[in-house]
């Protein structure tokens, strides 16, 4: 048996597509796949203002604008049709309009309506802006309630409940931390694919594995991969990802155990599809286009509440699938 | 043309219809909606009970009644629930007696978007209470609408989206998911049909870029496909914004010519990699292992903005990312504006891929032989 296992792990090790496969290319897409999100989170994004009324309190809004976290005020523009074709062009991410009369309006005590344009096809920009638009405009209008009749409120009347909000496991709501532990198993789950079928495939097309000897070098092929991908499950879930401060307290003996049902089932899945298959570059192809419908099915990115429930029960036998949820269960 | 095989066929018609076709049946309800949250009533009061419904007709959110805290936790470790409200014990008397009771929420920070919706719809819910209340009290104290309302938020700020009005997730997605597989679908489909072994040698790994080929070979063989995957381009998107009925402002032409651009420029990489590296499946892993992570750095979900400088650089290496960025510019905005030039120049950059692969190609059969 065990001499067996050496001989797969030897095939494994030989084919040079699939040792780039399984062991070149995961540790470079662990590198490569978190860098976009190394910065977490969108700060001083840039915007536009323009400032129609010119007073001193319209000048103090825009400094606490300008100071929070989230925007950065590049450019005073004089007219609306300048800043909208730099929001076009993409100088700048949005922009802010101050009416005229902002000043008057407030010494009169009325209601006065800031306007904040944004491009929504960039979502989460958007979002962001929004938010530090809020939190000045908060914080404007509590230092002006505090200068104005209402500081004779009792005080439960101004704030009806307060709310805390906490966000577990992901206190900052950074996006390496949303995309990363998940996009990681998907990773495993495509490269590892790729891998097995190619092999399973090379098998396959050679004689010595024909009839009898199946079941039993199916089970030392499996133990082989096991050798080969377990230490890189363990390279990424307690190398790198604590590396990017994503915290695993899952110990590595729970971890071994979850990656070797995991890799049966994507061992399992490989046979069928290398005995259809008629050259191993489709196992690279399937694995490819599967990718992208894969990692918005998974949950993390969007909630399977959201997808229709036929898709769901489609995709659920798909170890990437199962997988996910159980493993941020352990996490 | 008709001498495609139905392999190219399959990358041409079969395959864009299934990823694609999925995908925006995936995201068809393109909002989300009836998120799970748990809410533990602690007070069981008339008050405490107004609020939860008024939290569950809030479209974003379905409602979980839990006994304890400790349940609520246990289902949201376990990913029944996505986050909990805790009702505390004097909720409704707090209220009453006008002294600020705190609701706590969790929520799993692991799924940002969903955070955000549920977030949003809480401070939803809390601020109709709250504005009401406001206004009522200093309504009270004044006895004057206009300050009652001045004082509840004397600066207001008013939200405009220019494209994507709605907040619609699935109109923010899919375009940018399109441009990606369509751009992998296009190189692969290429490198695929380049490398194309011939029929009567099954042993044999050579396809056809490993045979003597000069420039003109690769470039007419590519140009074979190159209306074809430019119209596969052009019929998704039609599909996709007829399908979902989202507005183009874009000029049809202009679009056709950005479109015709980065076909060319995929097939340029495509035909790079082939020229150097001739084992099929190879040659696949590499297009594919530049083409694949290409969602995650187009910008559409996390800016280019927030970026780092090297997740930049290879964004640049990537047709895809300028591609998305002429047409969701084209699709939003319309023919009233320039195009970006960036992207321009950088997918004529492609074009030169193939002239300096194919000198390191001459050059290195010259050392061999």
């Amino acid at each position: 048996m065990l001499r067996d296992i050496l001989w797969e792990l030897k095939q494994i090790i030989q084919n040079e597509n699939v040792r780039m496969t399984l062991i070149i290319a995961t540790l470079m897409y662990a590198i490569l796949y978190p860098l976009p999100y190394q910065n977490q989170l969108p700060r001083d994004l840039p915007i536009a203002i323009i400032d129609q009324d010119h007073s001193s309190s319209s000048r103090q809004l825009i400094r606490m604008i300008d100071a929070t976290p989230q925007v950065a005020i590049i450019n005073s523009s004089p007219s609306e049709i300048d800043a909208k074709r730099q929001l076009q062009k993409g100088e700048v991410n949005g922009y802010i309009v101050i009416p005229k009369g902002f000043n008057t309006d407030m010494l009169r005590q009325k209601s006065c309506t800031l306007s904040y344009v944004g491009d929504g096809a960039y979502y989460l920009v958007y979002g962001q802006i929004a938010k530090g638009l809020m939190a000045a405009t908060n914080g404007f209008n509590d230092e002006l309630k505090h200068k104005l009749l209402v500081t004779a409120l009792p005080d439960g009347q101004i704030d009806f409940v307060n709310t805390s909000i906490d966000n577990a496991y992901n206190t900052q709501l950074g996006y390496r931390n949303y995309v990363i532990p998940g996009v990681f198993l998907l990773l495993l789950h495509q490269l590892t694919l790729v891998g097995m079928i190619s092999i399973n495939w090379q098998a396959r097309n050679r004689e010595h594995y024909d009839g009898r000897f199946t079941i039993a070098s199916h089970i030392s092929r499996y133990f082989a991969f096991l050798l080969v991908m377990v230490p890189i499950a363990l390279i990424y879930y307690k190398g790198f990802l604590p590396l990017y401060a994503i915290d695993v307290r899952t110990s590595f003996g729970v971890l071994i155990a979850f990656f070797m049902v995991f890799y049966a089932a994507v061992y399992l899945m490989s046979i069928p599809i290398s005995r259809w298959i008629t050259h191993t570059q489709w196992a690279v192809v399937i694995s490819l286009f599967t990718s992208i419908p894969l990692v918005f099915s998974a949950g993390f990115i969007w909630p399977k509440e959201s997808l229709p429930e036929i898709w769901n029960l489609l995709v659920s036998w798909v170890p990437a699938i199962w997988g996910t949820d159980w493993l941020f269960q352990l996490m | 043309m008709t001498h495609f095989r139905p392999t190219i066929w399959c990358f041409l018609i079969v395959i864009p219809s299934i990823v694609l076709g999925s995908l925006g049946f995936m995201l068809n309800k393109q909002y989300l909606t009836e998120l799970p949250l748990a809410v533990v009533d602690l007070d069981h009061s008339y008050l405490s009970r107004k609020w939860m419904r008024a939290l569950n007709d809030s479209p974003s959110i379905d409602v979980v009644a839990v006994m304890s805290a400790t349940e609520a936790q246990k289902k949201l470790h376990n990913g029944d629930v996505y986050g909990f409200v805790l009702i505390p014990k004097d909720f409704g008397a707090n209220l009453v007696k006008g002294s600020q009771p705190t609701l706590k929420t969790v929520l799993d920070g692991r799924k940002v978007l969903v955070t955000k919706v549920l977030g949003k719809a809480i401070a939803t819910v809390n601020g109709q209470y709250k504005a009401i209340s406001t206004a009522a009290g200093v309504k009270a104290l004044v006895g004057e609408e206009r300050a009652a309302q001045f004082s509840a938020a004397p600066i207001r700020a008013q939200l405009t989206a220019v494209s994507n009005q709605t907040g619609n997730y699935g109109q923010f997605l899919l375009p940018a998911m399109f441009a990606a597989v369509w751009q992998l679908l296009l190189i692969v489909t290429t490198v695929v049909y380049l490398t194309e072994r011939p029929r009567d040698s099954l042993g044999s790994d050579n396809g056809w870029s490993s045979g003597d080929r000069s420039f003109k070979d690769f470039i007419d063989r590519s140009f074979e496909l190159t209306p074809w995957l430019a119209l596969q381009g052009g019929v998704a998107f039609i599909v996709l914004y007829a399908v979902f009925g989202w507005p183009f402002w874009g000029n049809i032409l202009v679009t056709a010519g950005v479109i015709f651009l980065a076909t060319l420029a995929g097939q340029s990489l495509a035909m790079a990699v082939c020229m150097l590296i001739t084992d099929p499946t190879r040659a696949v892993s590499i297009v594919g292992a530049i083409a694949a992570p290409s969602f995650a750095f187009l910008g559409a979900t996390f800016p280019t903005i927030a970026m780092p400088q090297m997740a930049l650089i290879w964004r640049s290496f990537l047709p895809a990312a300028h591609f998305t960025e002429l047409f969701i510019a084209q699709a939003n905005y319309g023919s009233s504006v320039t195009l970006p030039t960036t992207p321009i120049w950088s997918l004529m950059v492609f074009l030169l891929l193939p002239i300096i692969a194919y000198r390191i190609r001459r050059r290195s059969i010259a050392n061999a032989a």
